[in-house]
């Protein structure tokens, strides 16, 4: 499903636009309601003003010569047709003038403005009356006449507007275009890199709000470029250690079978066996490896595990080997139980334990501390060490180090991943006797009950 | 040929020591870039390798840097890098660091050979597959020797002995050089085992074919002949 998201300049554009209508629009209505009121008072002064004149007219040629003055109100720009009615003592219509309708405009003792219906039309309508009450004039105007002059004379005042508004929204479009420019051509250049391609980005014509953003993308290609070669290596080291052991199996068969004598033939042979049990070896701690990756512990459930005892156990494990004989092999573990993984914690500790018996020079220590809920489990020797680069790779998954031996560069990403299973950690601490390694393997929250 | 093998595998290096030997070459085998250092880098031209075999994942450096730093001290010694790094950038990175091959593990042994035999050629400037000494013929991949079309039957000693002499028709080699060009190491050689060799040539080939340079060593006669 693609969710649609407009892109910020549009919406920049979009919203001023919206905004430059709606002010528009409101300065619209404002003027219209305004006009209309000026104009209703206007109409209403000349309405006035018209039956005041009229009546003086009458007043002054005197009552019933109607026909005498039957004039013709002039067409004139603004003030649409006036309707004149002139009425007598009794209420009856003497006089009309031409267009005005056959009904009253008013009632006969209506005074100043009304509004009226009269044959069908609305009209705004001025009484006068004499003060003899002899007689009355209604001068009226149609309503919709008076609208019809409103629209006009508010068009005529709206018109500018509309062509505001249009040049505001072209100003806009182009402002903000500009604006956002840096933006545009920004994604544009992290869109043309190529895929292999990364280094940094530009970020020195940058606007300054958006320096940030460009070093934050920085930051983030070099992660993922780091994350990269660190895949690449993993991957050049699993291939390499993988293959290596294959390598040499076949070339041992291809020995044996190249063999000109039994005596040849029966060494490479034997070479070969040593290489399928090595390759098992690795194929081994490959499929623990990668069982440990597919499980998940409930540390809520773990049983206690007796620290001494498995302690002792991966120690005893590598007493038959030839370097134990050399090699003094220590236990300082007290009588501690941790909630931990019975499975997975010896395997651990064994193979922290062969690591130290590989590398000692004359002895190797197994030691296990508990405070605040902390459990540390240390595997130290008096060996060689590791440089800095060595210790930075050293739980990465086939990475070997200066190692000559059988293993396959796993050891330490089993602890690793033992470590994080309890949700603790691993570290390299100081070795014996000034020189050498320690492991740490560091279980937090581990609940410690100490052994009766 | 005297071959220096750097492989830091254990088990590989040993097939590959054993293979190589099976050839009738002189293999010696280092495991880390360090002691291929000091048995080749630092011995400089007068290292007697006719080429070496190197793997490029090596515990204490790159193989490519121990390239490097023999071409930088224009060490000529043939290179055949034989590594697990299949990638085309690697190949190029490797070749192009100054290794004559390139070889992917898993390595055929039987390629491997022929790969060596083809530098052998470029190295002697010879096209063609066999070695023509005289009426003796040498087919190196087979490991066939004829004389007057006649085929001869050696051992892998004797042939080494005849290919030592072949390489550099005319010169003189003294014992130690046929010994080095013979012997790994750690092998152990009878004192006169030289004189054997040389005595069994003579018999097989006739006694005519190597002259003896009292006090310097021996030399093809074929060569004289020309």
């Amino acid at each position: 499903m693609k969710h649609h998201t407009w892109s910020l300049r549009n919406r920049l554009i979009a919203l001023l636009a919206a905004l430059a209508f709606m002010a528009w629009g409101g300065s619209s209505v404002w003027l219209y309601r305004s006009v209309e009121k000026q104009a209703g008072q206007l109409f209403d002064a000349a309405l006035a003003e018209a039956a005041h004149a009229v009546f003086a007219a009458v007043a002054h040629e005197g009552l019933g010569k109607k026909d005498d003055f039957d004039f013709e109100p002039e067409e004139h720009g603004h003030v649409e047709k006036l309707f004149y009615q002139l009425r007598d003592r009794h209420g009856t219509i003497i006089y009309s003038s031409p267009g005005a309708p056959r009904e009253a405009l008013a009632d006969g003792d209506a005074r100043g403005f009304a509004e009226r219906i009269a044959d069908g039309t609305a009209y705004r309508v001025f009484t006068v009356h004499s003060s003899d009450k002899r007689a009355a004039i209604h001068v009226g105007q149609r309503i919709a006449d008076r609208d019809a002059l409103v629209r006009s004379m508010a068009l005529r005042l709206l018109l500018p507007g509309v062509v505001v508004v249009v040049l505001l929204a072209a100003g806009t479009w182009i402002i903000v275009r500009r604006v956002t420019a840096p933006v545009v051509s920004f994604s544009k250049a992290i869109d043309a890199r190529a895929p292999a391609d990364s280094g940094p980005v530009a970020v020195g014509n940058l606007p300054a709000e958006l320096q940030p953003v460009g070093h934050a993308v920085n930051r983030l290609l070099e992660r993922v470029e780091a994350a990269l070669v660190h895949e690449k290596t993993l991957t050049a080291d699993a291939a390499h250690e993988l293959r290596t052991p294959l390598a040499a199996l076949r070339a041992q068969a291809q020995v044996a079978l190249r063999a000109r004598d039994e005596g040849e033939r029966s060494q490479a042979l034997q070479a070969l066996i040593g290489g399928v049990d090595r390759a098992t070896r690795m194929v081994e701690t490959v499929l623990t490896l990668a069982r440990l990756d597919a499980r998940s512990i409930d540390r809520a459930a773990l049983p206690a595990v007796s620290l001494s005892q498995i302690s002792a156990e991966a120690v005893d494990a590598l007493r038959a080997s030839p370097r134990a004989r050399s090699i003094s092999m220590e236990i300082d573990v007290p009588a501690l139980t941790v909630r931990a993984d019975p499975d997975s914690l010896p395997i651990a500790l064994r193979n922290l334990c062969e690591n130290a018996l590989r590398h000692a020079a004359s002895r190797m220590r197994i030691e296990a501390r508990a405070d605040a809920g902390e459990i540390t489990i240390a595997v130290r020797d008096d060996g060689p060490g590791m440089t800095a680069d060595q210790r930075a790779r050293a739980f990465d998954r086939f990475y070997r180090g200066a190692t000559d031996g059988a293993g396959a560069g796993l050891g330490l990403a089993l602890v690793k991943r033992v470590a994080e299973m309890h949700g603790g950690y691993v570290r390299f601490a100081a070795g014996l006797d000034g020189k050498g390694l320690a492991v740490e393997l560091v279980l937090q929250g581990a609940a410690v009950e100490r052994q009766s | 040929m005297r071959l220096l093998l750097v492989e830091d595998d254990a088990m590989l290096g040993a097939a590959l020591k054993a293979g190589l030997r099976q050839d009738g070459h002189a293999v010696d085998w280092v495991r880390s870039a360090d002691e291929a250092h000091t048995a080749w880098i630092a011995v400089g031209k007068a290292a007697a390798y006719d080429a070496v075999v190197l793997d490029l994942g090596l515990p204490d450096a790159s193989g490519l840097e121990l390239l490097k730093c023999a071409r930088q001290r224009r060490l000529a010694t043939p290179v055949l890098i034989a590594t697990a790094r299949d990638r085309v950038v690697d190949r190029i990175a490797g070749l192009d660091a100054g290794a004559d091959d390139y070889m992917v593990k898993p390595i055929d042994l039987d390629e491997l050979a022929a790969r060596l035999r083809a530098i052998e050629r470029r190295v002697a400037g010879r096209a063609e597959p066999a070695i023509v000494i005289g009426d003796i013929a040498v087919d190196p991949s087979t490991r066939s020797v004829t004389q007057a079309d006649q085929p001869v039957d050696l051992t892998a000693r004797e042939l080494a002995v005849l290919l030592a002499l072949a390489k550099r028709p005319g010169a003189t080699l003294s014992r130690d050089q046929l010994v080095e060009a013979l012997y790994g190491w750690e092998e152990s050689i009878e004192s006169n085992a030289i004189d054997v060799y040389i005595h069994h040539l003579r018999r097989k080939l006739g006694a005519g074919v190597i002259e003896t340079q009292r006090g310097l060593g021996w030399r093809l006669a074929t060569a004289g002949r020309r």
